[in-house]
């Protein structure tokens, strides 16, 4: 009992570190490409409103890689100190992988973030571009040897085991494992996405105060363009990811359906869709449910009466809890039918030429400003629930994987977590938010500035590289 | 002083090397930075007990 008290607090630490963690590499990596963007169309067209939104974004993106930085930290001495026995057994495969991606954020990301803080009035405005881009690439390469460690923990490939330690013998197979090409891209751009859903929040609430200006106007729309061409590719990406799973991991698939097996007896032929219902374990049905005949079949198979297995061919203990994998599936996919909605709504709007003024619009894009987030983690839950109970599938259980602390030492630890978290994050998100309400200034870049190597005042650190004064608010419309 | 900035901001006239040394200068600070607070953090870590096998 004890014991079991543990792991789930265990658990729990991880998952509550990590998703406040993800949070902020997710803007990061969309934020970067963006800011890669805007300083090439501004190079290119001469375009000082790509400037400006430079200037503005980029003092976010700094505050943003400094929390992210921070609450990764944390995440690596988990390994070590919460999962002990899982690092003795896969740490020579996840350890040189996760090496690789601080190496990429020591050498590209944090080197080149430098130039892009306090090189603008130094190193001209091509070598900046270049920095910008290397930043972007960086995040990218980041991401990919994450994913690369964590496809390996739900599609192991590429080793041996000896002496109870797993072996790489084959790094190729290890990192080009079968499911890291579709979690790469469905993350990536998910991140882009995320990001653009914020920037298009954040121009939303600006248009709604009456703070209209070109800037506003230029970034808003780009939101909604990556909205209308991106959210459409990111549901066939996920048809693909959800394809792979099947093949790999059935009895995941099997939970995000909430089929159990005999479905298709009581609809004649073909699975059905169950859209929404309460998963039971103990009975082993999904209670309540809504379905669609033959859609999943459709959806899964892509074929009229294809089928899957159902949960009651696997074992009751090697099933993951239904209920969360199965509820957390729909809030992903829900709101990315959202953000499709928001696209073509965008384009209907430009159409009329109400995309700048509409106002209920402006505010389902105002409130669709947390969705890209909201989803990511939802989407997280869906693959590392769904992979349980094993931490690395068919390898290792997650059980197995705990160290052997107590649950009052980890129940203290993890209170301490979410009070320092909330503190030290509450305070860098409402950090944000009072940059985002400033908004872009026209002509900002044109003008001088102070900070940075040889200026009056030297900033130190990414965050003190946001010189403005938050008490200098943008507004000269009485803040309406 | 002011003039020179404006220059270099506007990055055509200032030389490349000197804008390549800006370059060089900037990255390896910042590197050396994170570098130096990492090295901290491991100086803590043995303080307190840890250690590699």
């Amino acid at each position: 009992m004890t014991e079991t008290l543990a792991l789930d607090l265990a658990r729990a630490q991880f998952a509550f570190t990590i998703s406040f963690h993800i949070i902020f590499p997710a803007i990061t990596i969309g934020l970067a490409s963006y800011l890669a963007v805007l300083e090439g169309l501004w190079l290119y067209t001469k375009n000082t409103l790509y400037r400006d939104l430079y200037h503005f974004w980029v003092k976010i993106f700094a505050v943003n890689f400094g929390m992210g930085v921070v609450s990764g930290l944390v995440m690596a001495y988990q390994f070590g100190t919460n999962w002990s026995f899982f690092s003795e057994f896969a740490g020579s495969i996840t350890g040189p992988l996760l090496a690789y991606e601080v190496l990429t954020a020591f050498f590209l990301e944090a080197g080149f973030l430098g130039v892009m803080l306090f090189g603008w009035n130094r190193v001209g405005p091509g070598l900046h571009f270049f920095s910008t881009v290397v930043v972007a690439i960086g995040t990218l390469i980041s991401t990919f040897w994450i994913l690369a460690s964590n496809s390996w923990m739900q599609t192991p490939q590429g080793h041996e085991i000896i002496n109870g330690q797993v072996v790489p013998v084959d790094w190729l197979a290890v990192i080009f494992n079968p499911s890291f090409p579709y979690r790469l891209i469905h993350m990536s751009v998910a991140a882009f996405l995320a990001t653009a859903l914020f920037v298009g929040a954040s121009a939303a609430w600006h248009l709604l105060r009456g703070r209209d200006n070109p800037a506003v106007r230029k970034m808003f729309s780009m939101a909604m363009w990556m909205m209308v061409l991106v959210a459409p590719v990111q549901a066939v990406i996920g048809d693909f990811h959800g394809l792979n799973t099947l093949e790999h991991q059935p009895a995941k698939v099997a939970a995000m359906e909430g089929h159990w097996g005999g479905e298709e007896a009581a609809d004649g032929e073909g699975l059905p869709l169950i859209l929404f219902g309460w998963p039971d374990m103990e009975e082993e049905r999904t209670r309540f449910a809504v379905s669609v005949p033959h859609l999943g079949s459709l959806i899964l198979t892509h074929s009229w009466d294809g089928t899957i297995p159902g949960l009651k061919e696997f074992a009751p203990e090697d099933r993951p809890n239904v209920p969360i994998v199965f509820w957390s599936f729909r809030i992903m996919v829900g709101l990315g039918m959202l953000m499709i909605l928001l696209g073509g709504l965008s384009l209907m709007q430009r159409w009329r030429g109400r995309l700048y003024d509409s106002r209920w619009f402006l505010r389902f894009a105002l409130l669709m400003g947390p969705a890209g987030l909201i989803a990511i983690l939802a989407g997280w839950y869906t693959t590392e629930v769904g992979r349980q109970p094993w931490v690395v599938y068919g390898l290792m259980r997650t059980e197995d994987a705990v160290s052997t602390h107590s649950a009052t030492t980890l129940g203290v630890s993890l209170a301490l977590f979410v009070v320092v978290y909330l503190f030290v994050f509450g305070a860098g998100v409402a950090y944000t938010l009072r940059l985002v309400r400033k908004g872009p200034q026209l002509e900002e870049g044109a003008r001088e500035t102070s900070g940075g190597p040889g200026r009056p005042r030297h900033a130190m650190r990414p965050l003190s590289a946001v010189e403005e004064d938050l008490d200098d608010d943008q507004d000269t419309d009485g803040g309406r | 002083m002011q003039g020179r900035e404006t220059r270099d901001r506007d990055g055509a006239t200032a030389p490349l090397r000197k804008r390549l040394g800006w370059l060089v200068l900037i990255w390896v600070a910042s590197v050396l930075t994170l570098g130096g607070v990492a090295w901290l953090m491991r100086l803590f870590m043995n303080a307190i007990g840890l250690q590699t096998n």
